[in-house]
């Protein structure tokens, strides 16, 4: 698949200084997420077109889970396996202006494979443990099914101040079609969702404070089949604290009823070191409370979780080409568990990881 | 709150794009793109609460959300 991906990324990238009418920006990137048992590839394109009255912009993306799945020492049904999966996902979204400072978007998006390196790690947990148990009551639920997810959004944005303030508003609709979890107890084989559908809406505001402030507030309220409502929000504000140094900050929190919470917040400072070159330091701190759960034995849930990261970034641009590189360090901590009947610690480990990222687009 | 919530909506001044300059930098601005997000796309593998648009959490799990 990466080899299609190079192949599609050089045709695209071979005729580009004979861009297709209406071409505006065309960008790749590949993200590398590595650890010691989890390895995450994420090769990525966008590009952005004009056609007549409307702006198109398109997305797709691959992403390759490389795993090395391995039980607990009293899992007598599971055994170490190296998992391998890959994820496709496709995006379009349509914009245009209705009225001076007022433009609309629609847009549809769709994903084949699994989201989280956490969902392949429970698929392969389920099919190792559930799939043997033929003749238990119950198991004529089981089944491996492959994820899948589906999406529409529409939206409008407001440019209120021009050149000073814009607001949008998106509503968005997903259908997250899941491998399902499953549960055994004295009445048999029990199996979760297998649909997901989630409904929320985003306000999004980004504001020209001063000469040398530059603000964004975002919030979105998500409701989702079987569970209560996700608020979540966060507030950016960058600021230009000399003629080649910028300061950016940002604080987000997420709160989902009965007890989720969690929050991050990050600093960075940016220097100027040349007219077309910037790099940037930045750390990064993350906690929530572990996910929601109401398990009858052995509780899959992620117990809480700290993340601290420090990224280091380098950032290039000229009149028609951008670049960025940037690597991160990430020490992940998870809370304390009962080891002796938690099969998920080989999942929910501490870990150290790195994250490489290197994109790059052309504006015609 | 009312003051912060004005001054994030109305700003402290109205800036005319000639003094923009600052503000108009690459590293001032918010952006989604590949190369100019400040954001690993991959972020949301580590740290599944920072999402704040996207789909269901869905863990593969009966129970957890």
């Amino acid at each position: 698949m990466k080899t299609l991906y190079l192949s599609c990324t050089l045709l695209i990238a071979a005729p580009l200084s004979a861009a297709p009418n209406g071409l505006e920006t065309l960008e790749s990137s590949v993200e590398l997420l590595e650890s010691d048992l989890f390895s995450i590839d994420l090769w990525s394109m966008r590009s952005t077109q004009t056609l007549g009255d409307w702006e198109l912009e398109t997305g797709f993306s691959f992403t390759d889970y490389e795993i090395d799945y391995r039980v607990t020492d009293f899992d007598f049904f599971g055994e170490d396996t190296i998992i391998n999966e890959e994820t496709y996902s496709i995006d379009l979204t349509a914009s245009r202006a209705i009225q001076d400072n007022l433009s609309f978007d629609f847009g549809l998006s769709y994903r084949d494979g699994f989201s989280s390196y956490r969902e392949v790690w429970l698929d392969t947990f389920f099919d190792q443990h559930y799939a043997p148990l033929e003749g238990v009551e119950g198991h004529e639920l089981y089944e491996n099914f492959d994820a899948s997810a589906y999406g529409v959004f529409t939206g409008v944005r407001w440019e209120y101040l021009p050149a000073n303030a814009i607001a949008s508003v998106t509503l968005s609709r997903i259908q997250d079609n899941v491998s399902p979890g499953y549960e055994i107890d004295f009445d048999g084989i029990r199996r979760g969702e297998l649909v997901l559908a989630t409904t929320s809406i985003s306000f999004v505001t980004e504001n020209v404070l001063t000469e040398r402030l530059r603000s964004r507030a975002a919030l979105t309220i998500t409701d989702t089949s079987a569970r209560e409502i996700r608020y979540a929000g966060e507030i950016a504000l960058n600021a230009a604290i000399g003629q080649n140094l910028i300061w950016r900050n940002r604080i987000g929190a997420a709160t989902e009823d009965p007890q989720y919470d969690a929050h991050f917040f990050d600093t960075a400072f940016e220097y100027q070191a040349t007219e077309r070159t910037a790099v940037y330091l930045q750390g990064r701190h993350y906690e929530d409370s572990g996910e929601i759960e109401n398990a009858l034995l052995f509780t899959t849930a992620a117990p809480a979780l700290d993340n601290d990261s420090v990224t280091l970034g380098l950032r290039y641009a000229n009149e028609n080409w951008t670049a960025k590189f940037a690597y991160t360090y990430s020490e992940s901590d998870f809370a304390p568990t009962n080891l002796n009947v938690d099969f998920f610690q080989n999942l929910y480990v501490d870990d150290n990881w790195t994250n490489f990222q290197f994109a790059i687009g052309k504006t015609f | 709150m009312v003051l912060t919530a004005t001054v994030f909506l109305a700003g402290c001044e109205t800036v005319p794009a000639y003094r923009q300059e600052h503000v108009s930098k690459a590293g001032m601005t918010f952006s989604d793109s590949l190369t100019g997000s400040n954001e690993a796309s991959l972020t949301a593998q580590l740290e599944p609460g920072s999402q704040t648009s996207g789909g269901a959490q869905a863990s593969g799990c009966s129970a957890c959300r």
